[in-house]
Parts: C-alpha cells; sequence; structure tokens
C-alpha cells in the first residue's frame, strides 16, 4: 500500500463532504486492491467489475458512514467489497464451477499467509486442516455452505456443523 | 430454533455473515438483525476485525480503466449529451417514486444462449436485463412505479437517447446489433411511454453492457 491508513481515512472524510478530486485519489490508491478482492471471489470479469463499482458507488454515497476515530480504512473498503461480492455471488443463478480441489487450494493459502504473517494465520494452524481451509476459501473465495460441501464431500448440514465448531475454536484462540 | 436468544449461537450467525457461507435468505435475515439490533451488529464488527488478518491472501489486480470512466459519468455527469438533452440526475427521483408498490420481479428462467447482461441501477430502482442477440428480456426489476407510469429502456447513443421500449412482461427488442459497452438506461414515463419519442421522465437507473463469458 502507497498510502498510511491515515491518508486513506482523510480520502474518506473528504470524499463525504463530496470532494471529487479526493474519490480519484482514493479510486487509484485502493482500486487495484479492492478489485483483486471481487476477482479472487466472483472469479469473473465482468462481475468483478460490477461489483468494484457498486463499492464505489457506496463510498461516494455512504463514506459519511466511515468510522474513521477507530477503524482501519482498508478493513472497511475490504468489508464493503466482500459484502458486494457475497451478494452478487448469493443472488446469481449460475451455479459457478470451482477450479481448485483443497489440497492444491491449501498450499496456494498457505504460501500466500506465510509472507502476511498474521494472528489469525498461526490460530489458524490450530484448527484441523480441512476446517482452516474452509474459512480460508469462504473467506478469499466467498464459497458458500453448498459449495464447500460439495468440495469437502459431505452433507451441507455437516460442513455447517463442523464450521461452527471450527469457528468457536478459532475465536478461543484468538482471544487466549 | 430459537437463533435470537442465544448468544452462543448469536456469536456462530455473525460469524457466518462475516465468512459469507450463508445462502441469500439466511443472508437477509442476519443484515436485517445487523440494522436492528446492536449487540450484533457489534458482534459482527467483531468477527470482521478478527478476519482481517486474511486480507492478505487478496492479490491486487489492475481494475480495466473503463471501470472509472463509467463510475464517473453515473455520479457525476449531469449532462449526457453534446445537443443539449439533459441529464436529469438520478436522486431527482427518489422523491417522485415515492408512492406505488414496491416491486421485485419473479425471475425469468435463465436463458443458457443469453449473450449480454446489464445490470441498469440507481439510487431508487434496478432492473437486470439479459440479452439474446437482440431480444431482451428483464429478469429482475426493483423500485417503486407510481400509478399510471411505466419504465422505459433507452439506448444511449452518443448522448442521444434512442427508445428501445416499454419494461413489461414481454420481451423487447435491442434497435441494433448489441455491443460491449453500449449504454442503457431506465426513465420513469406515463403508462403508454414517452409520447415524443423523447425521455420526459427523469432517469431511474443506468448501466452498459456486459458480455458474458462462457466457460
Amino acid at each position: 500500500m502507497l498510502k498510511l491508513p491515515d491518508e486513506i481515512s482523510e480520502l474518506i472524510a473528504r470524499i463525504a463532504l463530496q470532494d471529487r478530486g479526493a474519490f480519484d485519489r482514493l479510486y487509484a490508491t485502493v482500486a487495484p486492491k479492492l478489485y483483486g478482492v471481487a476477482f479472487a471471489m466472483v472469479e469473473d470479469r465482468s462481475r468483478a467489475e460490477q461489483v468494484l463499482s457498486a463499492v464505489f458507488t457506496r463510498v461516494w454515497q455512504q463514506a459519511d458512514r466511515f468510522p474513521a476515530s477507530s477503524t482501519d480504512p482498508m478493513v472497511w473498503l475490504t468489508v464493503l467489497t466482500r459484502e458486494e461480492a457475497i451478494s452478487k455471488l448469493r443472488s446469481d443463478r449460475r451455479p459457478r464451477k470451482l477450479k481448485d480441489d483443497p489440497h492444491s487450494m491449501g498450499r496456494r493459502h498457505q504460501q500466500k499467509g506465510s509472507t502476511h504473517h498474521t494472528r489469525i494465520e498461526a490460530c489458524l494452524t490450530l484448527l484441523t486442516p480441512e476446517g482452516s481451509e474452509a474459512i480460508r476459501s469462504a473467506y478469499l473465495q466467498g464459497l458458500s455452505y453448498a459449495e464447500l460441501a460439495e468440495r469437502f464431500e459431505m452433507p451441507v448440514e455437516e460442513m455447517r456443523k463442523r464450521m461452527r465448531r471450527s469457528l468457536h475454536e478459532l475465536k478461543d484462540s484468538l482471544s487466549a | 430454533m430459537n437463533d435470537f436468544a442465544d448468544p452462543k449461537m448469536d456469536e456462530v450467525l455473525a460469524a457466518e455473515h462475516v465468512l459469507g457461507v450463508t445462502d441469500a435468505t439466511e443472508r437477509r435475515k442476519t443484515t436485517v438483525r445487523m440494522e436492528t439490533d446492536p449487540a450484533f451488529a457489534m458482534r459482527v464488527a467483531h468477527w470482521q476485525t478478527r478476519l482481517q488478518g486474511l486480507n492478505g491472501g487478496f492479490v491486487p489486480v489492475d481494475p480495466p480503466a473503463r471501470i472509472k470512466r463509467t463510475l464517473d459519468r453515473q455520479l457525476f455527469d449531469r449532462r449526457f449529451g453534446p445537443r443539449g438533452w439533459m441529464w436529469r440526475g438520478m436522486s431527482l427521483t427518489a422523491a417522485s417514486a415515492a408512492v406505488g408498490a414496491f416491486f421485485l420481479f419473479p425471475e425469468i428462467v435463465d436463458d443458457p444462449s443469453a449473450t449480454h447482461l446489464a445490470q441498469l441501477s440507481g439510487s431508487t430502482h434496478s432492473v437486470e436485463l439479459e440479452l439474446t442477440g437482440r431480444q431482451i428480456a428483464v429478469t429482475a426489476r426493483r423500485g417503486a412505479i407510481p400509478d399510471g407510469h411505466a419504465l422505459e429502456l433507452w439506448l444511449v447513443d452518443k448522448g442521444q437517447p434512442v427508445s428501445v421500449g416499454l419494461l413489461g412482461r414481454r420481451t423487447i427488442e435491442l434497435p441494433r446489433r448489441a455491443s460491449d459497452e453500449m449504454v442503457l438506461a431506465v426513465s420513469l414515463e406515463p403508462g403508454g411511454g414517452a409520447p415524443e419519442g423523447t425521455p420526459t421522465g427523469p432517469f431511474v437507473a443506468e448501466g452498459a453492457l456486459t458480455p458474458l463469458s462462457r466457460r
């Protein structure tokens, strides 16, 4: 990231005052990251474009809702982008083709994880490999329970049960 | 099952909402709860913070330049054409469209031969269209239509709107071959459509045609 969180917060604050120059600068700064989020989740160029454009429309219209004091602006922007991507995925009538099998996926994410070492990465290693992989692929690719169940070859209800157990464990280890 | 009284269950529902694993119906429920139940909204916010460490797994990708151009046009351009035809601005419609029923069209069965998709949106209305050759089918529609009014679809060509037809249950035909990034707009008109072939009502939604990629 070229800009510090404070600078991005400042741009968002000015967008709330309908400063168009600030909007252009924010776009130039964060659009590649957010487009990367959208693209990883919807896996389709034209839908990723629709997601990005919905996100920036919301930023322009709802910048005053950004809770400036406590929140990292990139977290807020990523939340908006994931929300738009998920609602696009869930409202889509075309089932998507999932490309990766769980094993190759795991390796790919672990490599990325090692360069972005965070607390949650450490806590995820405490879960079962499947539990950790399910959380990652839901978060990074927007997989639904139905899609996860297909990938892990188990009934949806079993998937849900295991995911809920993993989430409890994750919360406990994060707050430990 | 009483999901709403159990803090442990709330915790799980908040985590599932942030992960995004639930289906559209469940997601709608948790979204409503976030807006009406501050304690639940707080749980969701905590999960957003907990999981943010995974954001490093998203790799930046340069977006195509046309996204910003389209955004600028949708958000800032009040004037759409060189010949004095004024883009009325979608914000004007919020008040005028406040009467009438809220519409959600039943979705028409997805046509596997569709070639293009258009998602037209404004602050009060949105319309989803599917194009097969030049045949346009409305697949979803949202927003109020006051009594005695109709939505009319326009192809915007070099700033000039060309009427395509009224949005209803009948299929309508695009007057020319679809091209990528063709701009479509929807205006609110009297029941029979704009009488003179030029829009008379406010524009309520706008968007570009995008080709469907088939795997």
